[in-house]
């Protein structure tokens, strides 16, 4: 092989990447478009994050499906009689979300909730059904680099070349089964039958040792850098475990027969307390019955405004 | 490891460089490592079977040469047969068997035969199974010297470019490139650099896509219009041919990468205007290995017309099953076999059809028409599901409507297919200036990054 063109193929390559998209990001419209994305989006989050102006005593809702699904953003504005802006992600892990932090750092909320999911904060790797070439995989190493590095310009060049990333992955993100209007798609407004719901516990027996969140993690780090930064600019952080169904919190899991649950609640709070974020318990947000759940990990219509009550009540 | 994931990415370029840092000599060691890293990263398990293939390959060829007595050589060759057949069929087909006798539950296995699982089979097996098998017999016919080098050999057989997915190679096409590698130059590189892209852009961007119209399609096929089934199974021959050619294209720019030129595995099989044209041009590696190591040894072309016919429709059968344990994969191959006895005995009893104004619009557009029916079978999970696809499409059933959008891809896939075949050549990159490189290659990052679907394993990976 010739060494010099292949070194000079590869800087086209990674040009390409970089440059254009990071004129693109510093244009202002280009958030404008990214916000018109469909909601549980990364496009839409930072589109949303960057795009609309600062409002007073805002609260910006951050986290994956459970944040997207479970947390009624107008709701919450109501009973709070504060700005909520929602910027959950499906399916996105906390190192993921973590990228959202220098907007958030411009946008200068004064409460950051990040509702996590079972293993949202353990977990920062592709999912292995998908295979490879995964956005997703890009998505983790911006936001780990945005976290990482105070190096603006490169910073921004990176997250500018995840623009184009962002923009294929919203596709595939709008052809999601729970398609537009999450909360009103048929998969959440009734309750799991038994034997769909002892489907989904199987696949979550294996998997709970991750909730455990034993050991350090990019997502624990991602988000004690997020936290300090959040400080830095007066920000709450707010960590909030999402509910989950009673009989998922009941199954034996975390190795050797142990029950996870109480291991995971307290891993949280835990990373709250070292982390310098507020942490919300079950005490102050209650507990779920079954009819609430429309899978293990996810609220029904109901169990929604539960939760969002809830929130509002220890927001307040 | 696929070849566009990242962590290929990484052993890509690791690779690259060691390989140009290294002395000369270390170059096959390094090639060889780098071909087992890239095997284990599916499940290094795996790697076990590579290697007992290579060690019982390799021993044959070199016993081979040496032994001079023809029942012991042949013993030699039936041992090389029988581990590696008795290895793949282990994986591919004892389920299946064990079910045909009624020992295994059949629900399970015919939900394996399905054309997208994708489980419990060694990624390759099939591949790197007939390649060693042709070493062998090569060796046994002497056509084929026996290696001496075990990292030669071993390098033969798991040479990472082409070792999930073909080509299949012949040891008359590796080792002399082996030994005498062509000197570097920038005009070898940019053509390599411009295979692997427009493989990558083939599978990513055209194969991906096509995927997505046609899974939705085929997911119920009862609920499918009949036009939108026989639309689908159009589109689904061209993911195949997008994905698999998308693959090979990809396998011979990373050999070419490193100094190994891979034979062409198609030679635009969707434009092929009549059957045999089209059996020519598709997967073109493995249809030579069947024509060498089946349909000739048992008589070819120099028996009777029935004879032919019947070794036509058995190397075409044996085609179908080894792309998995199915009667799916065996009523293509079958139905194949067939539409070839039959063109074969036109051919000789009539001759060529006469020359006439758009006689190739009509034989493509009569070889479209004969492929659908096993394409159809083809990507049907079942023969039941395959049956109820047929009944749709010959009644209409679900109306007449059409799915525009995959009557857009199939105009789209033509049009771009029939442009490359006038039109492009694979080393365009290397006669470009600067400024016309610097827009293709931005060009085709760009196509492959806004456009490329979610990558889906290669449908050739679980043959």
């Amino acid at each position: 092989m010739h060494g010099r063109t292949l070194a000079a193929a590869s800087s086209v390559v990674i040009g390409a990447l970089l440059l254009p998209s990071l004129v693109l990001e510093r244009h202002p419209a280009v958030w404008d478009w990214l916000a018109s994305f469909r909601p549980g989006t990364f496009q839409a989050a930072e589109g949303a994050l960057r795009a609309s102006p600062h409002r007073e005593r805002e609260v910006v809702v951050l986290g994956s499906s459970v944040a997207v699904i479970d947390v009624i953003d107008p709701a919450l504005a109501a009973m709070l009689d504060r700005p909520v802006l929602s910027a959950g992600v499906m399916a996105a892990p906390v190192c993921a979300t973590a990228m959202f932090t220098p907007a958030l750092e411009a946008r200068r909320p004064e409460t950051v909730l990040l509702v996590v999911g079972m293993r949202d904060l353990d977990r920062c790797r592709p999912n292995p059904g998908r295979l490879a070439f995964d956005p997703e995989i890009a998505w983790h190493a911006i936001g780990a680099w945005r976290l990482a590095s105070d190096d603006t310009w490169l910073a921004a060049a990176l997250g500018g070349a995840s623009t184009l990333v962002r923009h294929r992955a919203a596709v595939r993100m709008i052809g999601h089964p729970a398609g537009p209007g999450w909360r009103l798609h048929p998969r959440y407004t009734g309750r799991i039958d038994d034997d769909g719901l002892a489907g989904q516990l199987d696949w979550h027996a294996p998997r709970l040792r991750d909730a455990t969140l034993d050991g350090d993690g990019p997502s624990r780090r991602a988000f004690a850098r997020m936290s300090a930064r959040l400080r830095a600019i007066g920000a709450e952080a707010i960590l909030v475990p999402a509910p989950l169904h009673p009989r998922l919190v009941a199954s034996t899991g975390g190795g050797a027969g142990t029950s996870w649950h109480p291991a995971h609640l307290r891993r949280v709070a835990e990373i709250a307390r070292d982390t310098g974020a507020r942490h919300l318990g079950a005490a102050e947000l209650g507990e779920y019955p079954p009819e609430d759940f429309a899978d293990p990990t996810h609220l029904t219509a109901s169990g929604q405004r539960r939760f969002t009550a809830a929130l509002g009540r220890a927001l307040r | 490891m696929l070849f566009t994931s990242l962590s290929f990415g990484g052993l890509l370029a690791v690779t690259v460089v060691a390989v140009k840092l290294a002395p000369a000599r270390a170059r096959r060691w390094i090639l060889l490592l780098a071909s087992w890293v890239f095997y284990a990263g599916w499940e290094p398990k795996w790697l076990l079977l590579l290697w007992i293939s290579t060690a019982v390959d390799y021993a044959a060829g070199r016993l081979l040469e040496r032994e001079q007595r023809a029942p012991w050589r042949k013993a030699l060759l039936f041992g090389s047969l029988g581990v590696n057949l008795g290895i793949l069929f282990f994986y591919k087909y004892w389920d299946f068997a064990l079910a045909l006798v009624g020992l295994h539950d059949w629900g399970e296995v015919a939900a394996r035969q399905s054309f997208h699982v994708y489980g419990d089979i060694p990624p390759g097996l099939s591949f790197y199974t007939f390649q060693t098998l042709s070493y062998t017999i090569d060796v046994y016919r002497r056509k084929h010297p026996a290696v001496k080098s075990p990292v030669d050999f071993a390098l033969y057989v798991a040479f990472f470019p082409q070792l999930i997915a073909g080509p299949i190679l012949r040891a008359s096409e590796f080792f002399p490139q082996l030994a005498a590698p062509p000197p570097p130059s920038a005009a070898r590189t940019w053509a390599a650099i411009e295979l692997f892209a427009v493989g990558l852009f083939k599978k990513v961007v055209v194969a991906d896509n096509l995927g997505l119209l046609v899974d939705p399609i085929y997911a119920d096929t009862s609920a499918s219009s009949g036009i939108a089934l026989a639309l689908g199974a159009l589109l689904f021959w061209g993911q195949v041919y997008a994905d698999f050619s998308g693959y090979s294209t990809m396998a011979r720019g990373l050999g070419k990468l490193f100094g190994v030129d891979l034979p062409r595995n198609f030679d635009f099989p969707l434009l092929a205007t009549g059957p045999l044209e089209y059996r020519r041009s598709w997967h073109m590696t493995m249809s030579a290995w069947f024509r060498d190591y089946v349909f000739h040894p048992l008589g070819g072309m120099r028996a009777g017309p029935w004879r032919v016919a019947l070794n036509i429709m058995i190397v075409w059968t044996l085609f179908g099953v080894w792309h998995g344990a199915g009667f799916t994969f065996a009523a293509w191959g079958l139905y194949n076999g067939v539409i070839q006895a039959a063109t074969r005995e036109w051919y000789r009893r009539f001759g060529a059809p006469p020359d006439f104004f758009g006689k190739p619009v009509a034989g493509w557009a009569l070889n479209i028409g004969l492929m659908l029916p096993s394409a159809v079978v083809f990507r049907s999970a079942s023969l039941a599901q395959a049956g109820v696809a047929y009944e749709r499409i010959l009644t209409f059933a679900g109306g007449a409507s059409l799915p525009w959008a995959g009557v857009i891809a199939l105009v789209g896939l033509g049009a771009v297919h029939l442009w490359a075949k006038l039109r492009y050549d694979e080393d365009r990159l290397a006669h470009l200036g600067w400024p016309a490189r610097i827009a293709l290659l931005t060009g085709l990052t760009w196509l492959v990054v806004l456009f490329g679907a979610q990558t889906r394993p290669f449908v050739y990976f679980q043959f």
